[in-house]
C-alpha cells in the first residue's frame, strides 16, 4: 500500500470494549497530509470512541495508531500501561489537536488565555510569544475583537471557533473535531464549519466526526461510514453519496438525502 | 509539606528540663490552674494581670528557702499531673489531696494544708445540718474532688458535679441544688460571702494538700520536705495561712501550735473587699476596660493560633484531596484513612493525645505547636472533603481538554481544575476557618491560654460569666468578622463570570457553573 507509507495517520486493527461490550471491532485506516476525513455512522456506532481512541482520550485495547511518526501499541489482552506507555501518550497528543462538541473552553480564562495555556505550561515558550500566536490564532478564526472575553462572554459559534485556535495554537500535525457543530444553534454552524473549511485549504489534515452532510459533500476529500463498531464503506464524497457499495450505507444516507 | 512538619516540630520542641538538670541560677516552675479560682492561685480581682492566693504566697516563701526563683505555669486542674509528668513544671501546689492513686503517679511532699469538706445551704434552709440529712436531697460539688467521692458513698443522695464553684454556689442559691459540698477553703471564699447562704454542720472528713513532684525528682523533693519543716517551725506557714483567713484546727493539730492568732486576715478582707464592692456605672464601665487587655491578650493568641492552623489544614488538605483523587490505591487508601480516621475522632481527644501522649515515644511539644498541629491536623481532612467536592464539580470534560492539549494531569490540575474549584471552595472553607475560630477554645486543655480561657479565668475571678461572657463573645465575633469579609472579597475575585473586561456583552447575566454535568450554557 503506497498509501500506508506517506500517511500521517494509520490505525491497524483498532479493538476497544467498554466491560466487555465491543465498541471498535478491528479498525483500520489510513489518512493521508492534507486530507480531510469526514466519518459518518449512526449515534452509538463508535465513531466518537475511534476519534476520543486517536489521541488516547480513551485508551484502545489492542491495535496500533501511528501518529506523525509516535507509534503506540498492544498487543496482548490485558497489557499493561507502562509509564513508557504514557509518555509516549504524550508525545502522541502533541501532534493531535481536538476539539470537542460542547467546546470544553477553560471558564477561569479569557478567550486568549485559553489559546496562550497550553503553549506555556506544555512546551514553556515565552510569554510574549505565546500571546504573539495566540492573537494571530484568534484573528484567522475572525475573534480579533473577543480576545479578553470570558467563554461565558462569547456565543456557542464563538466558543467553537475559540476551541479551534486552543488546538491550533499547539502546531498539531491533525485536527479531530467530535461532532463540532452538534451543540450550536443552526445558525452558528456555518461560522464553524468556515473555519475548518479555511484549514482544509491552508493543507490541515483533519478527521471530522459529523452530520453535517452538505459540509461532508462539498468539503471532504474521504467519507468513512461506520456501523456497529466496524468500517463499512470509504470513499470520495461523490462516490459515497451518489452510489454507496453497502446496503448498510445506502440505509444510513438515505435519511440525510 | 512533611519536611516541613518535622522541622516545626524540631523547632518548637523543648527538652523537659528536669529539676537535676537546670543549672543555676535556678528556676523552680510551678504548674497550678488559675481558674480554680480563690484562695489557692487566682487572678487578683484589683489587678487581673497578677496571680495571688495562699499558695503563690506559700510558693513564694518555698523558694526563698530553696534559693530559686519560682515561676507560674498556668494548667488546666484536670492536667496537672499529665503536665507534670512531661516536664511542663517542675512541681503542682494547687489543693492537689494527697490520695493513694495520685501517689501511685507521682510523689507528695508533706502536708502544706490540712482542711475538711464544708456544707453549704440557702439561709432559708433549716432540714439540713449535717451530710446524713443529705439523703434524697440534691447535692452539688466539683467533679473529680474528694467531696464527690464522700456524696457517692453516703448514698441516696443526687448529686450534681460541676466544673466550677461558682455555677455551683450559684446554683444553689436560686434553688437548683439543696446544698453544696467542697473544700473549706472554697466555700469559705465562694459559699459564705454569698448574701443568701449559709454553712451548717461541722468539719466533714478531712483532706490533706501536698505538693507534688515527679517520682524521678528525690532530690527536690527533699528539698521541698525540709523547706516545708522550716515554714512550720519558724511559723511562717501559720502566718500564710492566718492572713488567708484559712487556719484551722486540723491545722493546728498537725503543728502541734496551739496558740492563738497572731496575724490579722488581710488577704482574706483585701480580697472579699474587691469583690464586693457595689460598683456604680461608671466603676463597672472601667472595670470592664480594665478586661480588655487581658482579653486582647487572649484573643490575640486566638488569631495566631487560627490563621496558622487554618494556613496548615489548606494547604495539606488539598494535598490529601489531590492524593485521594489522583493517586493509586495504597496512596489514595491513605488519604482516605486519614480523613476518615482525623474527622471520626474528637479534636479533644487529638490534642490530649498530641500532646500528653506523643510524649511517651519521645516526641514532646510544646503548647502552641502541639495546639497548632492539633486544629491543623484536624481541619485538613474537613478541607480535603471541601477540596474534593470542588474538584469533583469540575466537569470531566475540562480535564479530557487539557490532557488533549498535551498537558501532564499534574500541570492540568495546577492551571485548569484547582484555579475552577477554588471559587466553589471559598464559601465552605469560610465556614470551616470561624469553625476553626471557636474550636481553637479547646486548646486551653493543653495549657494555652487563649481567650476563652482567659474569659474563665476572670469570671471565676469576678463572679461575673454574664459580663465578661458578652465582652468575650464580642471579641470572637469581632475576629470572625474581616475573615467573612475576605472571603466574600475572593469569591468574587475567582468568580470568573463576573470579571467583565470589555462590556461589549454586558446584557448578557452572568453564568453560574453548573455542579454537575456540562459546565457550558449555551447561548441562544
Amino acid at each position: 500500500m503506497t498509501e500506508q507509507n506517506s500517511a500521517v495517520v494509520d490505525v491497524w486493527d483498532l479493538h476497544k470494549s467498554f466491560h466487555g461490550h465491543p465498541v471498535l471491532r478491528g479498525i483500520d485506516l489510513h489518512i493521508a497530509p492534507q486530507e480531510l476525513t469526514v466519518l459518518i455512522g449512526p449515534s452509538g456506532c463508535g465513531k466518537s470512541t475511534f476519534l476520543r481512541c486517536l489521541n488516547c482520550l480513551e485508551i484502545f485495547d489492542r491495535g496500533k495508531v501511528s501518529i506523525g511518526g509516535i507509534n503506540l501499541e498492544r498487543t496482548s489482552v490485558p497489557s499493561p500501561l507502562t509509564g513508557e506507555f504514557h509518555a509516549k501518550v504524550r508525545q502522541l497528543r502533541l501532534n493531535v489537536g481536538m476539539v470537542f462538541q460542547s467546546f470544553n473552553l477553560f471558564p477561569h480564562l479569557t478567550a486568549l488565555e485559553n489559546v496562550m495555556k497550553a503553549p506555556l505550561v506544555v512546551k514553556g515558550i515565552p510569554r510574549e510569544q505565546a500571546e504573539a500566536i495566540a492573537r494571530e490564532l484568534l484573528e484567522k478564526v475572525g475573534l480579533s475583537t473577543h480576545v479578553h472575553h470570558y467563554p461565558s462572554q462569547l456565543s456557542g459559534g464563538q466558543q467553537q471557533r475559540a476551541a479551534i485556535a486552543r488546538a491550533l495554537a499547539m502546531a498539531p500535525k491533525v485536527m479531530l473535531y467530535d461532532e463540532p457543530t452538534s451543540a450550536l444553534d443552526p445558525g452558528l454552524v456555518e461560522e464553524v464549519l468556515q473555519v475548518m473549511k479555511k484549514l482544509h485549504e491552508e493543507g490541515m489534515t483533519q478527521i471530522v466526526v459529523t452530520h453535517e452532510m452538505r459540509f461532508a459533500r462539498d468539503v471532504a476529500d474521504k467519507i468513512v461510514y461506520f456501523e456497529d463498531g466496524q468500517i463499512v464503506e470509504m470513499a470520495p464524497p461523490k462516490q459515497m453519496f451518489s452510489s454507496p457499495r453497502d446496503e448498510r450505507t445506502r440505509r444510513f444516507l438515505k435519511r440525510f438525502l | 509539606m512533611i519536611t516541613y512538619l518535622i522541622s516545626l516540630i524540631v523547632l518548637f520542641s523543648i527538652t523537659a528540663s528536669t529539676w537535676a538538670q537546670t543549672s543555676s541560677p535556678k528556676i523552680l516552675r510551678w504548674g497550678a490552674d488559675s481558674e480554680g479560682g480563690a484562695p489557692y492561685a487566682f487572678q487578683d480581682p484589683a489587678d487581673p494581670g497578677r496571680i495571688i492566693g495562699f499558695e503563690v504566697d506559700l510558693v513564694n516563701a518555698l523558694a526563698e528557702e530553696l534559693h530559686v526563683r519560682p515561676e507560674f505555669v498556668q494548667n488546666q486542674w484536670d492536667g496537672l499531673i499529665p503536665g507534670l509528668q512531661r516536664g511542663n513544671y517542675d512541681m503542682v501546689v494547687n489543693g492537689l489531696e494527697i490520695t493513694e492513686d495520685r501517689k501511685a503517679e507521682i510523689n507528695f511532699s508533706e502536708p502544706y494544708y490540712l482542711t475538711y469538706e464544708q456544707l453549704t445551704v440557702r439561709k432559708d434552709t433549716y432540714d439540713i445540718n449535717s451530710l446524713a440529712d443529705c439523703k434524697g436531697k440534691v447535692v452539688g460539688t466539683l467533679k473529680f474532688s474528694l467531696a464527690h467521692r464522700i456524696l457517692e458513698a453516703q448514698g441516696g443522695i443526687e448529686v450534681r458535679s460541676y466544673e466550677g464553684q461558682i455555677n455551683a454556689y450559684e446554683d444553689l442559691a436560686n434553688g437548683r441544688l439543696d446544698a453544696v459540698l467542697m473544700d473549706y477553703p472554697i466555700a469559705l471564699y465562694y459559699g459564705q460571702r454569698h448574701p443568701k447562704l449559709k454553712f451548717v454542720g461541722g468539719p466533714i472528713s478531712q483532706m490533706t494538700y501536698g505538693i507534688g513532684v515527679r517520682k524521678e525528682d528525690r532530690q527536690l523533693l527533699d528539698e521541698i520536705n525540709l523547706a516545708l519543716e522550716k515554714l512550720a517551725q519558724n511559723g511562717r506557714l501559720r502566718e500564710i495561712l492566718e492572713r488567708w483567713a484559712l487556719w484551722t484546727v486540723p491545722m493546728a493539730e498537725f503543728l502541734h501550735d496551739k496558740k492563738p492568732s497572731t496575724a490579722l486576715p488581710t488577704e482574706y478582707d483585701a480580697y472579699m473587699k474587691a469583690v464586693g464592692m457595689r460598683r456604680t456605672w461608671k466603676d463597672r464601665f472601667l472595670q470592664y476596660a480594665g478586661y480588655i487587655p487581658l482579653l486582647a491578650k487572649g484573643a490575640l493568641t486566638t488569631i495566631e493560633l487560627s490563621i496558622l492552623s487554618m494556613l496548615m489544614a489548606v494547604v495539606l488538605g488539598l494535598l490529601i484531596a489531590l492524593m485521594r483523587l489522583y493517586t493509586p490505591p495504597p496512596f489514595s487508601q491513605f488519604a482516605l484513612a486519614y480523613v476518615e480516621v482525623t474527622r471520626g475522632t474528637p479534636l479533644l481527644i487529638q490534642l490530649f493525645f498530641i500532646f500528653y501522649g506523643l510524649p511517651n515515644i519521645g516526641i514532646k511539644l510544646a503548647p502552641f505547636t502541639a495546639a497548632l498541629l492539633g486544629l491543623g491536623l484536624n481541619y485538613a481532612a474537613y478541607e480535603a472533603e471541601n477540596y474534593r467536592a470542588g474538584i469533583l464539580s469540575i466537569p470531566r470534560s475540562q480535564m479530557e481538554a487539557a490532557l488533549a492539549l498535551g498537558m501532564t494531569r499534574l500541570q492540568a490540575l495546577r492551571h485548569i481544575i484547582v484555579p475552577q474549584a477554588m471559587r466553589l471552595v471559598i464559601p465552605p472553607v469560610t465556614n470551616d476557618f470561624i469553625a476553626l475560630l471557636k474550636d481553637s477554645s479547646l486548646v486551653s486543655v493543653i495549657t494555652m491560654v487563649e481567650l476563652t480561657k482567659v474569659y474563665g479565668q476572670l469570671a471565676s475571678t469576678y463572679y461575673d460569666y454574664f459580663g465578661i461572657g458578652l465582652l468575650a463573645a464580642a471579641m470572637y465575633f469581632l475576629i470572625g468578622l474581616p475573615f467573612v469579609r475576605l472571603s466574600r472579597f475572593a469569591e468574587n475575585y475567582f468568580s470568573f463570570d463576573k470579571r467583565v473586561p470589555n462590556m461589549a456583552r454586558g446584557s448578557k447575566k452572568p453564568r453560574v457553573l453548573s455542579l454537575s454535568g456540562l459546565a457550558h450554557s449555551f447561548h441562544p
